[in-house]
Order: C-alpha cells, then structure tokens, then sequence
C-alpha cells in the first residue's frame, strides 16, 4: 500500500515539474498569445532599425527618416532569388490593389544582401517588375550587415562561388505602424488574406 | 491413338497451356509494375529578373516508386532546387532526387521545392514554357507550363 502511494504520489511530482517546465518554456515564448493580428507578434514591439543606405538612383537613404510616419514593410533578399523573394513582393503588390488607402500610406523597401550582382539598375528594374514604387537600397558589405544587425534578423550569407551562387537570407517581411514600432513579422508562407487583415490594423497605429 | 500417345498428347496440352498462362501473367505484371508518374498543376513564373521557378504537383499511381534526378529546357540551365529555412536564413539548394513513392504525389510549390530555370531572358505571361522531367526508372518526360504571375500562395 505504502509502496503504491508513493508511486502515485511520484506520478504527481513529475506531472507538476512538467507542468512547471511547459510553464518556464511558454514564457520564454518571443510570440505573444491571443494577437489580434494574423501575422507573428511580437511579445515586446521592436523600434524601426536606425540604418542608412543608398537608394536605386544612387541618393543616400536614411531609413528611418525616409519612412518616417509611414507603415513601413522591410524585407531583405535579393534578385537571383526564384523562389522566396518574389513571391513576397508579388504578394505585397497585390495586397496594394486590394487595399489602396493602405497602399498611399505606406512603402516597401527591400534592401539587396547581394551587392555584387544587384547593380541599382538590376534592382530597379527587379522591383518595377512588382510595383514602382517599391524601393530598393543597397550599400557596402559593411553598411548591409550593420542594417540586418539592426533590425535584428540573422544575417545573410552568401554560399558558394560559383555564378550562380545562392544566399541565405532572413525570409520574413518585417512591418513597422506609422508610429514608428514594430509589432508583427510576416515569415514566408503568409497569405493574402493575412496581409489584408493586419495591414489596416497597423495603419491605425499613430504618433497622433 | 494408343494409350501411350495420349498420355504425351494430354501432357503438351498441359504444357502448352502452362507456358501460355505464364506468358499471360508475365504480360500482365509487365503493364501493372513500374512507376505511373502524373504532372498536374506546371507553372513557371513570369521572371522579374533573370531566374524563375516552375512549380507543379507530381503523382505517382503505379505500383514502384521513382526518383526525380534532373531537369533540362532549351530556354535556360535548369536545375530541381529546394527552398529550407536553416539557423533562421531561407536558404536554397540544388536536390540530389526527388523520391515519389507508389501512391504518393508531391508539391514542387513556393517556399519548398521547384525546378529553378537559371538565366531565363525574357518571358511573357500565357507563353507555354517546355521543360524536361528526367526520372531515374521512368527516363524523360516533357511537360509543358505557362508563364504565370508571381503571386498569389492561396488565400
């Protein structure tokens, strides 16, 4: 009889101590629970990165100036990318036609981790392939990296040598509301609808 | 006809009747084993620069499996690439094979695998787009895609 309390009362302790660690690991969780937003939010919202860059007509671009105000969507990539890249951009333009009060307000800019083959005119012409006035910046090796460090995403990386070299970049759009914070990421895989649902929302997000 | 004849008479019957019910179940296995492969779903993207994807579903109705181990097209290099996500980077990778089991299908779709057309030039959107699939057992099978937007992931 002893023995088999003791088991019980076993079961129970290690029931309590799991209990415990899924406790521990839920709070160290990066996502906040029950968001309103259909995309990833943030548990505590990031600051828009302070960076400058070069813009495609070869102008200095101070992120957080230029955007100033603005529901600002921030992606890295690059234009040899088939697969990842254009699929987010190609969405976000649509997204702009479902949602032209969104699209006034706001702007994308993608930012090149493949300075070498992405010349401002391969770029430029990339990006027109989506929407004109998306905007691309690129920069020196040295300013790129300090802009991924900035906006906290793990750097890209470039993965051979060959020509048709590939790069590992960050896959997720990064969204900041006019008031300057970031609240939500959008990784690969998110869907039209989601887009619509949460750019409205962070619209209303002001300074005012 | 002595009994001894139609004993040898009634065995090449049978003998003759073996070798033609083998001959009909070697026929039968030879149409019924093997890979079946069905494409369904081809798509290339129309190029914002100078490389795209095609994607499509591949189903696999035979009774063996087969393996995707190249790709080939006259408008550009074309290599079976896979999209992975690694330490937090999305990263891409030319695939050594693509394996479709029996009764299996597989998505070549955004963000996973499809066949990458490196070096594309310029495509409008509705052009039909002929790519080489090359099986390991099935050998070559040709398929044709249209260009399509970029766009929509569904939803």
């Amino acid at each position: 009889v002893v023995s088999r309390r003791f088991r019980s009362i076993s079961a129970l302790a290690a029931l309590l101590l799991l209990a415990a660690a899924c406790g521990s690991g839920a709070a160290d969780d990066p996502y906040a629970d029950d968001s309103i937003y259909a995309g990833v939010e943030l548990a505590v919202p990031a600051e828009k990165p302070d960076f400058v860059l070069t813009d495609t007509n070869g102008d200095r671009f101070d992120f957080r100036a230029e955007t100033d105000g603005k529901l600002t969507l921030l992606y890295f990539g690059y234009t040899f990318c088939p697969d990842i890249c254009p699929v987010h951009l190609a969405q976000l333009d649509a997204v702009f036609e479902r949602l032209p009060e969104v699209a006034r307000n706001a702007k994308v800019v993608f930012v090149t981790v493949d300075p070498d083959r992405d010349t401002p005119d391969q770029l430029r012409s990339w990006l027109d392939a989506f929407n004109r006035d998306f905007i691309g910046l690129t920069g020196t090796e040295a300013d790129l990296v300090a802009a991924q460090e900035a906006a906290g995403v793990p750097i890209a990386r470039k993965n051979d040598d060959g020509p048709n070299y590939t790069v590992g970049h960050a896959g997720q759009v990064l969204a900041y509301a006019p008031d300057g914070m970031g609240y939500t990421v959008y990784p690969f895989g998110t869907r039209q609808s989601e887009w619509v649902q949460d750019l409205p929302l962070l619209l209303e997000l002001t300074n005012d | 006809m002595t009994r001894e004849e139609q004993t040898v008479r009634r065995q090449l019957v049978i003998a003759t009747a073996l070798v033609l019910g083998a001959a009909v179940i070697l026929g039968a296995c030879s149409t019924e084993s093997g890979p079946d492969l069905e494409v369904t779903g081809t798509s290339v993207r129309l190029p914002p620069g100078p490389n795209t994807a095609m994607y499509f579903t591949v189903a696999n109705t035979g009774n063996e499996g087969d393996r995707l181990i190249d790709a080939a097209c006259t408008i550009a290099d074309c290599e079976v690439h896979e999209s992975y996500m690694e330490d937090g980077l999305m990263q891409m990778r030319q695939v050594e094979g693509v394996d479709v089991a029996p009764g299996d299908s597989v998505s070549f779709e955004p963000g996973g695998l499809h066949v990458m057309l490196i070096g594309v030039g310029t495509l409008e959107l509705g052009q039909e787009v002929t790519v080489e699939l090359i099986w390991e057992k099935s050998g070559t099978m040709t398929v044709t895609a249209p260009v399509e937007s970029y766009g929509e992931m569904g939803g």
